[in-house]
């Protein structure tokens, strides 16, 4: 063989290598892999209704899976040191437990972690300020911030592309045919399903309580009386107007006193107001779920009560005026007794049994 | 190439010939919130009776079965509940003066000489709560609805007044089936085919809290959560403040 001919060999052997390479990255073909798609066995809490329809993501069993890996996968992260169960753990109800979470970088952000329990229900935006409109839309954002993930979508579709596991997982969760088309946004559906399976409080006492398999104490009667305000005999306590049943929470945006403001601009947080541009948007924000809450704390957007006690003490005494100040929290007018009774009420909404839902633990 | 061309034309006309013709009408219904006759901008303040200043900074109703009447004297239902929200609409004035368009569904041809609904929802539906209905819709949210009443929250008018000494957050709100009621109104509503048509609602907020002679004392009842005559009255006023063209 000439010097030339083994050239050409050694030429072709390359581009034959090459190519094979490439297919095991970013281009590999994925058909051999079976796509068998089953509905995922999602069970609603009992008191509530059926999810809102997402007719462009379809749970299914492997697309939870999916979600929960990447989920609990530092590999969104630039530095590979966090992941969103970083700032969302199932042991505080998927908050972290504190005022500020910190990201990759070392910098905090202005808000606290917010549960995720029954985000699914949230109709009218994600986040505390709704910024983002679904769950498959608000999975994309943390990847960018650089206060939390601070990498970039097109990394992460490398890395994901590369990664010895996912491709076969987006392969069973979407039916890709090849690598190359696994995307951000279907890493984000993928995420989103799995949000959707963090439920709570068909088991609560308030649930059994409703279906007459338990009864309450008197203060838990009182209080609940008081929250809903169905016996004239006792003051409002004005808290269902936001956290409305069954799912103790609102789709809605709310100003709930805790910042005084002459006009919208005096608002150190803009909140929703920052979204809409409307000026009565400023200063409200999300009513989160009030499942258990006792995991949840610090509690506010802002993480500045360290107790249930000083959220009530909040709302009985040191309630600030603003023009947009939602009225039911202006004219709370509870004594300390009362006060107990409807935090009596609110232990009745602590339902823990989500966390025998082996599927929404780290799967690593 | 010109026969693929051919080809291409052919099959459009014959999926465009193949389409059903829709050449019924379409019955809007503009919202148009108001206060003493003019545009009400949430969150814009108006001379109230007593010569405080009142803002808005919520508006919103269930509005249920909705029917006109033809020449027949037939009525025509249209549509079951809708739900109006003013605060996520009318928040600048470009806005209150358009009005906010609610799509009450298809109409036949012809004329009508009235329209009846009820402001909130009929017993039937007010017996269910929301773990009856997907959360997507308003009748699905917790927001709409009173665990405490049993009963759907037929309208909201929340807001502040004041007076530079005193000062009120006011929280009206709505429910139970012995307040809902259904009214007719006339109209003169000629629908020829194919052609959309609107009419309005205007709802006068001022008129909600009375009139010169008597009127709510806001400061003294801020808030009407319970059943009683106040609420009765409110919704009589409510009803009252609303008129169609």
């Amino acid at each position: 063989m000439s010097l030339r001919s083994l050239s050409y060999l050694i030429l072709a052997c390359l581009i034959v290598t090459a190519y094979a390479c490439n297919q095991e990255g970013d281009e590999g073909d994925l058909r051999n892999i079976a796509y068998e798609p089953r509905d995922y066995p999602l069970v609603t809490p009992r008191s509530f209704g059926p999810l809102p329809e997402s007719p462009d993501n379809p749970m299914t069993y492997d697309g939870v899976q999916l979600g929960r890996h990447l989920f609990y996968d530092p590999i969104l992260s630039s530095d590979s040191s966090q992941s969103c169960s970083s700032c969302h753990k199932p042991e505080f109800a998927f908050t972290d437990g504190k005022a500020f979470s910190t990201g990759v970088t070392g910098q905090t952000g202005t808000r606290s972690s917010m549960s995720l329990l029954n985000v699914a229900y949230f109709t009218k935006g994600m986040f505390w300020d709704g910024r983002s409109a679904t769950l498959e839309t608000q999975a994309l954002e943390p990847v960018e911030n650089p206060i939390e993930l601070h990498d970039s979508w097109p990394n992460v579709e490398k890395k994901l592309r590369k990664h010895p596991k996912y491709p076969e997982l987006f392969r069973k969760a979407f039916g890709i045919s090849s690598k190359s088309e696994i995307t951000r946004d279907l890493a984000a559906k993928a995420m989103a399903q799995f949000q959707k399976i963090l439920l709570t409080g068909g088991n609560s006492r308030y649930v059994k309580q409703l279906n007459g398999e338990t009864f309450f104490d008197p203060d838990e009667q009182d209080g609940m009386e008081m929250y809903f305000n169905t016996n004239p005999a006792l003051p409002d306590a004005q808290c269902g107007h936001c956290h409305t049943a069954p799912t103790f929470s609102s789709s809605d945006y709310f100003n709930n006193g805790l910042d005084s403001a002459g006009k919208p601009e005096d608002f150190k947080d803009p909140g929703r107001g920052a979204v809409t541009g409307i000026p009565l948007d400023y200063g409200r924000f999300k009513a989160t779920t009030l499942f258990n809450w006792h995991l949840t704390a610090p509690y506010m957007h802002d993480g500045r009560f360290a107790t249930i006690e000083e959220v009530m003490d909040h709302y009985t005494l040191h309630v600030k005026q603003a023009p947009n100040l939602d009225p039911n929290v202006a004219n709370l007018k509870l004594n300390t007794r009362q006060r107990n009774k409807v935090i009596a009420f609110l232990k009745t909404l602590i339902d823990t049994s989500y966390l025998q839902n082996p599927d929404i633990f780290s799967p690593f | 190439m010109k026969q693929g061309w051919g080809f291409v034309f052919l099959l459009s006309w014959m999926v465009w010939g193949c389409s059903e013709p829709d050449d019924s009408s379409r019955l809007d219904l503009n919202v148009f919130g108001q206060y003493a006759g003019q545009p009400l901008v949430m969150g814009e303040k108006y001379p109230y009776f007593d010569g405080s200043e009142i803002l808005f900074t919520k508006s919103e109703f269930f509005l249920s079965e909705v029917a006109v009447r033809n020449e027949q004297g037939e009525w025509i239902n249209l549509s079951d509940v809708n739900f109006v929200n003013l605060q996520n609409h009318h928040f600048n004035t470009e806005n209150a003066q358009k009005g906010l368009r609610l799509g009450l569904g298809r109409i036949p041809e012809g004329k009508y000489s009235s329209i009846r609904f009820g402001i909130g929802v009929p017993a039937r539906i007010n017996s269910k709560s929301p773990k009856d209905f997907s959360a997507s819709s308003a009748l699905g949210q917790g927001d709409h609805y009173w665990a405490g009443w049993d009963s759907y929250i037929f309208s909201k008018t929340e807001g502040l007044l004041s007076d530079g000494m005193q000062l009120a957050n006011f929280a009206y709100h709505s429910g139970f089936d012995s307040i809902y009621v259904v009214k007719e109104y006339p109209i003169s509503l000629n629908v020829t085919e194919g052609n959309n048509v609107s009419l309005k609602l205007i709802l006068d907020h001022r008129k909600f809290f009375g009139a010169t002679n008597e009127f709510v004392d806001i400061y003294q009842d801020p808030i009407i959560h319970d059943g009683g005559d106040f609420m009765t009255q409110f919704m009589s006023r409510f009803n009252s403040a609303l008129t169609i063209q």
